[in-house]
């Protein structure tokens, strides 16, 4: 039996790659529209939750807070649960693509 | 050159239509500035219809933290007499530079319509108290009239509190066709998010 991976909702995905470097939180929904080329945007309120959710867990931690503009930055934690859930979504994919006879 | 201000006089228990109303303003080019005891809302006019307002709903202890997030988000809080009091919250911001969404996932807006909820069952059981106790006081009146001598002061007393036992009964009635409302988005919330999220 595999190991038991916790899948990542994809808000949470997107934000753990947008803290690879220090950001805030503007900072964060504006790489995520990016990414997604503006299919996913992250509502304030959304994003509060996830980084306070994120923060709890050791996945992110504050990197500086300058003007009351927090940065943050993913820890070793949040790191592994990326990999993790990219490993994930390729098994998702490759499973998909042979049943469904989609290119590999 | 001083700012063209106006000020609305409403009365919302629905956050939706509430909502609704200020955007409507925002879109004639009226920027929301303040909201005081929860009836008196003041807007500036702006050069252009560019804002747009969020009405969140938070917990107490939490509304000053989301507050400040949503500074950093590019949002204005709109400061409004029962800070600290309500669990509600206001935002505004420019179009260009916010979401029209304030939460954009299916578990935020969960708990949003949860605390929407909250807030309407608070306005439901001042209007239970004030029909319990016209109810009462319609019994002792009658009660009065029927073993003194009648006069047409009495009878007035006894059409107003009646009155106002409806008007109470009513506004309950409709309170409750709101938070089935909103019961009904959970729902539909609830449905969505075992299948995608």
């Amino acid at each position: 039996m595999g190991v038991k991976i916790q899948p990542l909702t994809e808000a949470v995905y997107y934000i753990l790659l947008s803290v690879k470097q220090p950001l805030h939180g503007y900072g964060i929904m504006q790489n995520v529209s990016k990414l997604t080329n503006g299919r996913l945007n992250l509502g304030a309120g959304t994003l509060y939750g996830a980084i306070s959710n994120l923060l709890s867990k050791g996945l992110i931690s504050e990197y500086s807070n300058n003007n009351s503009k927090k940065e943050y930055i993913i820890t070793e934690s949040g790191t592994t649960a990326l990999n993790n859930e990219l490993e994930r979504l390729e098994e998702l994919v490759n499973n998909g693509k042979q049943i469904l006879g989609g290119k590999q | 050159m001083s700012k063209q201000t106006v000020t609305k006089f409403k009365i919302f228990v629905d956050l939706d239509k509430e909502i609704n109303f200020i955007n409507s303003m925002n879109k004639k080019g009226w920027k929301l500035v303040s909201v005081t005891l929860g009836c008196l809302y003041q807007f500036v006019k702006t050069e252009s219809c560019e804002y747009v307002t969020v009405l969140h709903a938070e917990k107490v202890d939490k509304i000053k933290e989301v507050a400040d997030f949503a500074k950093q988000c590019g949002y204005e809080i709109v400061p409004h007499k029962l800070d600290g009091i309500t669990e509600i919250i206001y935002l505004t911001g420019k179009k260009s530079e916010v979401t029209e969404e304030f939460v954009s996932d299916s578990r935020s807006k969960i708990r949003l319509n949860q605390c929407k909820i909250h807030s309407v069952r608070g306005a439901m059981i001042l209007f239970l108290l004030s029909g319990i106790g016209c109810v009462f006081c319609t019994v002792k009146m009658l009660d009065y009239v029927l073993n003194t001598n009648f006069f047409s002061g009495d009878t007035v007393m006894m059409i107003f509190l009646f009155i106002a036992t409806m008007v109470d009964f009513i506004m309950i009635f409709k309170l409750s066709r709101i938070i089935k409302r909103y019961n009904n988005k959970i729902k539909k919330l609830e449905e969505s998010l075992h299948i995608y999220e």
